[in-house]
């Protein structure tokens, strides 16, 4: 495996010296998206509200919000930036789970742009009563949101891990401020 | 005089203390969602609750002549403000009527197309429900049920649902979460032992 050669600018300190930081950032933003859909399930299994008011912790407080295509199409364009601008960081194994991520991610953007673009013109797809994605046309009955958040979050979650606990071909092709500390100190 | 360096197989770095800051954190997180859950929880318990808005979120054929809020319970109004935008439905209304544990809008949805439902509703012990839900009148929908209570999602794309598929989901979701939160809690490796051919072990 070879030394990865570092980015200048802002996108290689990014992926450099504050690469831990960046990510810290990054996964805050998609653990609050999942803690709105976690109140959401309490809402909706635990305190028994009817599905159409269990619209989480903002929700509750502009509900609208939840509705949104545009609120969720600007969610999709955050994540797929920032999958990609943070891929600079990952080596080895924990680059191939996050390009997986990013590859289902850019995926599920457009699924996205699709709803969004519906929503804004009132044309349906294939004559439908409201905005559809594509895998809803074979997949009626999935629950699309979720599960598309699922299959991102998980190679997500992989390549964190992975990143984070490298093994010793991986720790010498670093370059961020992830890389354990024993390597960083010793300049290997 | 030069000391050599120790064995690479006993180098280890030494850990130290977990930085209080990322304790505090995490029990702050811990006390947020402890808050939020128990906040949501007696509020559930406070007064009665909008269960079921018809139509909203729903598509049906032409031929309603009433909005409907309804509660699970007589609730005890203060004000309420109920409209509907839509094709062909006059710029002004008649208020709403409170009818045991409804709210009651008359208006006559005959033309197909989308419709905007707007809502407000204060109840006297200061709880308030608001929200807008779309709905679409077409010819082409199946007859109407029974008011539902809970009316499908379908204007928008659904979130979480009360299908055996989500719970799931959310069951897997919840795990990963927790997998980041450690990641993000107890950071890179910080030390491992190094074996003699320089390979890490596992």
């Amino acid at each position: 495996m070879g030394l990865r050669q570092p980015a200048n600018g802002l996108l290689g300190t990014v992926n450099g010296a504050y690469h831990r930081a960046a990510l810290n950032g990054f996964m805050v933003i998609v653990l609050a998206h999942w803690a709105e859909h976690l109140t959401q399930a309490y809402q909706i299994w635990v305190l028994g509200w009817p599905v159409p008011k269990s619209k989480g912790v903002l929700g509750v407080f502009f509900p609208w919000l939840v509705t949104s295509e545009v609120l969720h199409y600007g969610y999709a364009l955050i994540m797929l930036a920032g999958l990609w601008i943070l891929r600079g960081g990952f080596v080895g194994r924990s680059r191939t789970w996050w390009m997986i991520a990013f590859g289902i991610q850019f995926w599920h953007h457009i699924e996205h742009l699709l709803l969004l673009i519906q929503a804004q013109s009132g044309q349906f797809l294939l004559g439908r009563p409201v905005p559809t994605s594509i895998l809803q046309l074979v997949l009626p009955r999935v629950e699309l949101h979720l599960f598309y958040n699922t299959v991102v979050f998980l190679p997500m979650v992989v390549a964190m891990y992975l990143h984070l606990r490298p093994n010793s071909a991986e720790q010498r092709a670093m370059t961020c401020s992830c890389r354990p500390r024993e390597l960083a100190s010793a300049g290997a | 005089m030069i000391t050599p360096d120790p064995p690479v197989a006993s180098r280890t770095v030494s850990t130290g203390a977990r930085p209080r800051w990322k304790r505090a954190a995490a029990a702050v997180v811990l006390l947020v969602a402890l808050a939020v859950g128990l906040l949501s929880w007696l509020e559930s318990r406070a007064s009665v609750r909008l269960v079921g808005v018809t139509p909203a979120g729903a598509v049906v054929p032409p031929g309603p002549t009433e909005v409907v809020l309804t509660f699970d319970g007589p609730p005890k109004v203060a004000q309420m403000h109920v409209t509907v935008q839509g094709p062909g439905v006059p710029s002004t209304l008649p208020s709403p009527t409170l009818r045991g544990e409804r709210v009651v809008l008359p208006v006559t949805l005959g033309a197909e197309g989308v419709y905007h439902l707007g809502y407000h509703v204060e109840l006297v012990d200061g709880r308030q429900y608001s929200g807008i839900e779309d709905f679409t009148v077409s010819r082409t929908a199946a007859p109407a049920a029974p008011a539902p209570a809970e009316p499908p999602p379908a204007a928008a794309h659904a979130h979480d649902n009360r299908d055996p598929s989500s719970a799931v989901l959310l069951g897997i979701d919840a795990v990963l979460i927790g997998a980041v939160l450690m990641l993000l809690v107890g950071g890179p490796r910080r030390s491992w032992p190094v074996g003699e051919r320089g390979e890490q072990r596992r």
